[in-house]
């Protein structure tokens, strides 16, 4: 790796969260903690690769030096520093075990200085405004902006899943509803994981509930550009979003996708005011308690994997658990909840570092399959579609489904 | 640096291009270690695999005359682990971290030094009938590594009361001498010894003279360990110490102590936290639990281990009779009722303790280490000194954003303790000068005034001795003998002693 000649940028968006910038020690504890009393084996998912060489700005600590270095005025932003920085999934790791972050973990109440997702992210909002966004990047979220969706595609495709279905669904453009599902690009755009809106659509439809869908209208959430510091195309969509869903009446939003989920549900702030958001598993967890409905149980055994979005960036790791008790065997892998393993799709990482988030993947693959179980199950198309991706790489023969697939097998 | 470009390539052609870099953010990310008041930035970080890529790069520095740094897990709090001035080549060690050798029989590990402890530590659990390496590494053993920890001369992990410091229980070393020479110490030095087993014998203890070094006699690359069997039974109760007018919360801890340590009773583990630490701890709700227990005075607890419940019982009864005649207050057995002995055993992991320092000034804080090792006895006079330091410098650290001193004891084996502390203060970049000067001051203090043995020898640490005039010359002039002999064109780790302006 060689010196890149350097050049000047502001640092707005880090000076804004300056202090948890400056907060870390460099204990460096974010590197290769074993701690079994807490279930943590890792905590970046990159430095458990070898796609990179290991230096330390691919962990955590590395990367709080460099923004100390940013800070003080002895580094300035660079292609470099760029190429570094979206090197990491945003999974949280390092923030769910540093003791100088939010940290419930190990009872550290007050030591909430740290926020490496917010801090991270931040960076790179500096990073994209002083023109070093990765090409991949920029692509990605310019067609996310133009054509409403991040996988270059017609966003009429968004309807294609609804085709297969053999009931009608309300369309929220014209039609009012209790619950508008958010299906998410990539469970919409990706044939192979269509599945999760099929069977999404399919249990509302079983249990009655009142939903619709915008089909071919409904417009990315802004989480890719959110993720990878496009804050200008995030405010461009989650604006749009707002508005159409103000215009729709919309009171109740329920997704099956983790990164809608977060999206909607952390970043779009007061956009969203009195409109309340759900995932999948929380709102069906809680209409299963209500109504007594009888859920047959499968004779599976599976392996659950909690997508970073749901589980550490929001907290929801007993509601997907509360509802496999019902109708699988579960059976954890080595690390799980806070200390789960990432997919490593999630940051840009897929899109800007395809063979570092498969290497992430087959990582977590071998985890799975440690358990010696055949299905791994995830709350999250984005999980899914990287997981298969290392399913695939491996050669393995265990199968990928998301949880609806299941509850919709218990229902049937 | 001579010919950077040049050097690099050289380098490339021993670990390959993906290994080595003078990327300006890579080595810059290599400038500190936990405390951001020492700086040095080094032109070239390589990772090496193996002691003889170590060996072919420190031929290249010798060639090259250009300084050298090896580095663990970057987690130690004097300096030990990055350059002295800008320039250099760091040597991250932390490639090079396998376990190498599971002797059961023989009751060693051998690794290779870049390992962290915690990873050694799990991984050695689930060998056999579970083992452990005793003292289990200092208290950043999430993080610090073998060879890191060796280099320092650490402890603070657990099992320090009963095991000593992790210096202990190496019995031998794969050392890379500064010039490329690869040795071995220990029983291995006889080339047909085929395990390790006992570090002396095969004349000095050479292995000796790269324990504690903080890696200025030579690269460690591979360490041989005592290990031991996981304890099945465990007990830990934690009391409450309040001083009197007669007796300082101080004199009364050391009492409970000393005792303890000349009865030799089979402690695990002890510490003592002093009030100011445990009202620092109550007030930011940290330790809400001791709050809850109404603890206002000092805490103390231990840990102790057997292998039958009839003997842990046996050892609860003649432990818990000193803190019963000392007049202790017991707290309760849960964590909720303030049982810290069991929070370390059990939930804390026994690395994570000291971290509760970090942070409690807020964002931007970091502590200024002062660790140091003393007789017993002497805790007292320690407690004098640092409230006389807090004394004179509470406005002047107050002014440049700082909060004060404190320390915790830990207890280790066989009748010492590890006054472990530092100045807490805030990182702010203006004021580096001050921060130096007030912790070189407060270091100076602990060792002229009572004779502080400071085993962490980072920069700042050799600085303070010399400077304080601790070093006899006879003494001074044996290191510099050793140094140039080992080391004649002074490219391993200068200034990390402060041996004159040469090394």
């Amino acid at each position: 790796m060689r010196k890149v000649s350097e050049t000047e940028g502001n640092l707005t968006n880090l000076t804004t969260v300056r202090s948890a910038a400056l907060s870390c020690i460099h204990c460096g504890q974010c590197r290769v903690p074993h701690w079994p009393a807490k279930g943590i084996y890792y905590v970046c998912p990159v430095y458990k690769t070898e796609y990179t060489a290991k230096f330390e700005p691919f962990f955590a600590r590395g990367k709080n030096i460099i923004l100390k270095g940013l800070i003080w005025g002895d580094l300035s932003l660079n292609k470099e520093i760029s190429e570094i920085f979206y090197q990491c999934t945003l999974c949280g790791g390092c923030e769910d075990f540093c003791h100088n972050a939010h940290n419930e973990n190990i009872e550290f109440a007050n030591h909430k200085w740290m926020s490496m997702v917010e801090v991270f992210e931040a960076l790179r909002a500096d990073l994209v405004e002083a023109g070093f966004a990765l090409e991949s990047h920029a692509a990605m979220n310019k067609a996310m902006v133009e054509l409403l969706n991040p996988y270059m595609q017609d966003n009429k495709n968004k309807a294609n899943w609804i085709s297969q279905l053999n009931f009608k669904i309300k369309d929220a453009n014209s039609e009012n509803a209790e619950i508008l599902y958010f299906v998410g690009c990539t469970a919409a755009l990706t044939p192979q994981i269509q599945t999760v809106a099929i069977a999404t659509a399919k249990i509302f439809n079983k249990l009655g509930v009142d939903f619709s869908v915008f089909g071919a209208n409904e417009i990315c959430c802004g989480s890719v550009a959110m993720r990878t510091g496009d804050r200008k195309a995030f405010n461009e969509v989650a604006d749009k979003n707002a508005k159409l869903f103000a215009e729709r009446g919309i009171k109740k939003i329920v997704t099956s996708c983790a990164g809608c989920y977060r999206t909607l549900k952390k970043d779009y702030g007061k956009r969203l005011e009195g409109i309340e958001i759900l995932h999948t598993v929380e709102f069906l967890e809680k209409y299963f308690e209500d109504s007594n409905i009888a859920l047959n149980k499968l004779d599976k055994i599976v392996t659950y994997h909690d997508p970073c979005h749901l589980g550490r960036h929001i907290g929801l790791y007993d509601a997907p658990r509360n509802i496999m008790k019902k109708i699988v065997t579960l059976v954890e892998m080595k690390t799980n909840r806070e200390g789960a393993l990432c997919c490593g799709a999630g940051g840009g990482v897929k899109k800007g570092f395809p063979n570092l988030a498969l290497e992430i993947s087959k990582n977590r693959i071998k985890e799975a399959e440690e358990t010696g179980t055949k299905t791994l199950v995830s709350t999250c198309p984005f999980c899914f579609r990287n997981l298969s991706d290392g399913i695939k790489a491996l050669g393995g023969d265990i199968e990928m489904v998301d949880l609806v697939e299941l509850i919709l097998k218990a229902l049937t | 640096m001579p010919q950077l470009q040049n050097v690099v390539e050289q380098i490339e052609n021993v670990v390959g291009t993906k290994y080595v870099t003078d990327s300006e953010p890579i080595c810059y990310s290599y400038s500190m270690n936990c405390d951001s008041v020492l700086q040095g930035i080094p032109d070239i970080v390589v990772r090496p695999g193996t002691a003889s890529e170590v060996s072919e790069i420190l031929k290249i520095a010798n060639k090259e005359k250009i300084k050298v740094i090896p580095r663990g897990g970057g987690a130690d709090l004097t300096g030990g682990a990055k350059p002295i001035g800008n320039g250099g080549i760091v040597i991250d060690m932390t490639r090079m971290n396998k376990i190498l050798d599971i002797d059961e029989a023989n009751r060693i590990v051998t690794v290779e030094t870049g390992i962290s402890w915690s990873e050694l530590c799990e991984k050695l659990s689930r060998v056999g009938i579970g083992y452990y390496t005793g003292s289990t590494g200092p208290a950043s053993g999430f993080s610090a590594t073998v060879g890191g920890g060796l280099s320092n001369n650490s402890l603070g992990g657990g099992g320090a009361a009963m095991y000593g410091t992790v210096t202990e229980q190496c019995v031998g070393l794969e050392v890379v001498l500064p010039t490329g020479e690869i040795i071995y110490t220990g029983a291995k030095a006889n080339a047909f010894c085929e395990k390790p087993f006992t570090r002396f014998g095969l004349g000095a203890d050479y292995s000796g003279l790269f324990l504690g070094d903080v890696g200025i006699h030579g690269i460690k690359t591979k360490a041989s360990l005592k290990m031991y069997a996981i304890p099945e039974y465990a007990a830990y109760s934690t009391f409450e110490i309040n001083g009197t007018k007669q007796e300082s919360e101080a004199v009364i801890a050391t009492k409970v102590m000393t005792k303890w340590q000349h009865k030799e009773l089979p402690l695990h583990d002890f510490y003592y936290y002093t009030k100011t630490y445990i009202n620092m701890l109550t007030l930011f709700g940290v330790k809400k639990n001791l709050a809850n227990a109404g603890v206002k005075g000092g805490v103390l607890f231990y840990t102790t281990v057997a292998d039958s419940q009839r003997a842990l019982d046996y050892n609860v009864e003649r432990i818990e009779k000193v803190t019963k005649e000392a007049g202790l207050r017991k707290l309760g057995p849960s964590v909720e009722e303030g049982n810290l002995g069991k929070w370390f055993y059990e939930e804390d992991g026994r690395w994570q303790w000291a971290n509760i320092y970090w942070g409690l000034l807020g964002p931007e804080g970091t502590s200024l280490g002062t660790c140091l090792k003393c007789p017993t006895y002497q805790l007292p006079d320690y407690v004098k000194l640092y409230q006389e330091f807090a004394n004179k410098h509470t406005k002047t650290m107050l002014d440049i954003g700082g909060g004060g001193v404190n320390f915790i004891v830990i207890g280790i084996h066989p009748c010492y303790i590890d006054i472990t502390g530092g100045i807490m203060l805030h990182t702010d970049k203006r004021y580096r000068e001050k921060q130096y000067e007030i912790w070189k001051e407060l270091l100076i203090a602990q060792i002229k005034e009572l004779g502080a043995v400071h085993y962490w020898m980072g920069e700042i640490i050799g600085r303070s001795l010399v400077d304080a005039g601790a070093l006899t010359p006879e003494y001074y002039n044996f290191m510099i003998s050793i140094k140039k002999a080992l080391d004649p064109n002074k490219i391993l780790c200068p200034g990390k002693f402060y041996l004159g302006d040469q090394y």
